[in-house]
């Protein structure tokens, strides 16, 4: 890839539904959560934004961008050819500031008793002393991208929270632990809500796959 | 929780700051942290994630070395599930690293470091991409920390004591004095856009690279130089340790392996700004041929990104060859002492690793200072998750 520096046209959303239009000149191997940085620094200090890791592994620069949810840090400008750029906030959570989401409403109900797994690469091999299994944190960053995507309108705890329900009850032994859990999944508002749309699973930035979680949840279901 | 009626306004969000505001909460002082934008959005969030056991620093600074075994091992206790453990391996790669290897090994120890040599025969069993030239290999006792949860389960622990108040995308524009005190600061709220003017007993000034701007909103010259450095990921993960290079300590001898990720850091140069927006080709070049010498498979892993960020390195400095040698350790600052200013400390300098000792060393010197008695607590009570954090309110709301 040749680096260049290119003009781009960013418009981001802003409180009451308005748009700001800013061209700023860019090197195209960067990012839009760098173009973000710059338009803050160089052009208007007030926009608001959520990032911190800038390589995909924190969650908080979920937006959406050209009508998807991305992580801004793993959007590089140089994959935009017209050079225009939307970007807005995740839908289905409310509002703080421009780009701003209060995902408390997701995290407040994932599952998880530890954000720790094991490597599910190398179970057998030898350990040093002191290190039980490999430790691997969970895939799933927990940035609200699936929730945004998601179709469904009617009462659905969402592909976050289902897929967090399938992982802990893969890590769990107890078993009145893994009932209740099970009954979670399985209300009305649980798998029986999703409807098959997937684009929980297109937008993971991740790998995670909520729609695979949630079809593994339909499995345990059928066979109760 | 009690309180002692004191109210102190930390600025800056990164992990120093969160730190600092977790422990004085601890101790019941009433803490204001406020922050330009997201908590961790400048140097913490974009630390390459190494839990330093020490070893790195052992044959340069004693203490530090010292500091990070006694730090990550807290760490470890208090913040499980923000810590990848899987142990760290230094590998020796030819015969110059070799010339090091038993000083190392000495110095480790030294430090109170569990240092030990293992056969390669060992390291590839628990490597198997490791280069299998390699000469020697030593396990410490290196891990993997998630910089974001770590910092917002130190916020989750502050806003736990009901003593704390974060306001994220708040700006300070002036620092006002009165005679020789501090008395408030002005904020822009960038959610309303509406000016606030906070008052305190003490102001605390934890901004890392942007510690030298803010200090003269007080006109008070800090020596801060921005230390930019590169640091690349690839889109599989390598290994399951922290993987470093055995020899003096360099550019791009660190692998950390993070989730489905391999990040190799880093470089380090100068600059005048903080706010970096640039990553050069050159070190992603350099970082990928470095990451190639341990791991030859790296070669084939598909580029994942590259970003730099700044460390807060104290004092001036205009040569990038001198920095590397530069001590990591921490400095603060009680301006009483050279700028007349009684109620206001600076902290620059540090690492991620060491962020609770850097909360403990500042509240120790706020407690000195005003005359108070309060022993710190955060080495043993183990944090909250993360998640509570977002259930505790952030982004400028409060529960």
């Amino acid at each position: 890839m040749v680096k260049q520096i290119k003009s781009y046209s960013i418009s981001i959303r802003r409180n009451e539904d308005s748009y700001m239009n800013f061209i700023i000149e860019m090197d195209n191997s960067l990012t839009v959560i760098d173009a973000l940085d710059e338009i803050r620094k160089k052009i208007d200090s007030s926009i608001t934004y959520r990032h911190s890791c800038h390589h995909g592994s924190c969650g908080t620069c979920a937006c959406i961008i050209n009508k998807k949810e991305r992580l801004a840090c793993m959007c590089f400008l140089n994959e935009f050819e017209d050079n225009k750029i939307i970007i807005e906030p995740l839908t289905s959570f409310k509002i703080i500031s421009d780009l701003v989401v209060d995902i408390s409403t997701m995290i407040n109900k994932l599952e998880g008793s530890t954000y720790l797994r094991e490597s599910e690469i190398g179970k057998d091999s030898i350990k040093p002393n002191g290190i039980l299994n490999w430790n691997r944190f969970e895939n799933c960053i927990e940035c609200g991208s699936c929730v945004s995507a998601c179709p469904v309108k009617s009462d659905f705890i969402g592909p976050a929270n289902l897929a967090s329900i399938d992982r802990e009850i893969s890590k769990q032994t107890d078993e009145k632990v893994i009932k209740n859990l099970k009954n979670k999944a399985f209300k009305n508002n649980g798998v029986d809500a999703c409807d098959k749309h997937y684009l929980c699973s297109k937008v993971c930035p991740t790998k995670v796959y909520p729609g695979k979680h949630i079809n593994n949840l339909r499995k345990i279901k059928s066979k109760n | 929780m009690t309180h002692n009626n004191n109210h102190v306004v930390i600025i800056g969000g990164g992990g120093t700051a969160i730190a600092i505001m977790y422990d004085l909460c601890l101790r019941g002082f009433k803490v204001t942290l406020i922050e330009k934008g997201e908590l961790t959005s400048g140097t913490t969030g974009r630390h390459h994630g190494q839990l330093h056991c020490g070893a790195r620093y052992a044959m340069g600074d004693k203490n530090i070395a010292k500091e990070c075994m006694i730090e990550s091992a807290i760490l470890r206790n208090i913040a499980p599930n923000a810590i990848e453990y899987n142990m760290g391996m230094f590998v020796a790669l030819n015969d110059d690293d070799m010339q090091y290897k038993d000083l190392f090994i000495q110095s480790c120890l030294d430090a109170d470091i569990p240092a030990r040599e293992i056969p390669t025969s060992l390291a590839f069993e628990y490597e198997k991409e490791l280069n299998k030239n390699i000469k020697a290999s030593v396990l410490v006792p290196d891990g993997t920390i998630d910089p974001w949860r770590l910092a917002i389960s130190f916020a989750a622990g502050a806003l736990k004591t009901k003593n704390a108040e974060i306001k994220t995308y708040h700006e300070v524009i002036s620092i006002n004095k009165k005679f020789n005190n501090i008395e408030s600061v002005t904020v822009i709220n960038h959610i309303t856009h509406k000016k606030e003017i906070i008052k305190a007993d003490a102001f605390i000034n934890a901004g890392g690279p942007w510690s030298g701007k803010i200090a003269k909103l007080a006109d008070i010259d800090l020596s801060v130089s921005p230390s930019p450095g590169t640091m690349l990921a690839a889109k599989k993960r390598i290994s399951n340790m922290v993987v470093s290079r055995l020899h003096k300590a360099g550019d791009g001898d660190i692998i950390v392996p993070q989730r489905q990720l391999t990040i190799i850091g880093s470089t380090q140069w100068i600059s005048d700004n903080p706010d970096i927006n640039r990553v050069p080709q050159e070190d992603i070049d350099f970082l990928q041929q470095s990451a190639i010498d341990i791991f030859p498979s790296f070669k084939y892993l598909e580029y994942h990104t590259a970003w730099a960020a700044a460390r807060p390195l104290f004092g001036k400095h205009n040569n990038t060859e001198d920095v590397r040698n530069l001590s990591r350790d921490f400095a603060t600052i009680d301006h009483k002492i050279n700028d007349n200013i009684d109620n206001m400390i600076s902290i620059v300098g540090g690492k991620a690793t060491t962020l609770r000792a850097m909360g403990e060393v500042v509240s120790d010197l706020l407690c000195k200072k005003m005359g108070l008695d309060i022993q710190c607590q955060t080495s043993t009570i183990i944090l909250p998750n993360y998640r509570e954090y977002y259930r505790r309110g952030y982004n400028g709301q409060t529960n």
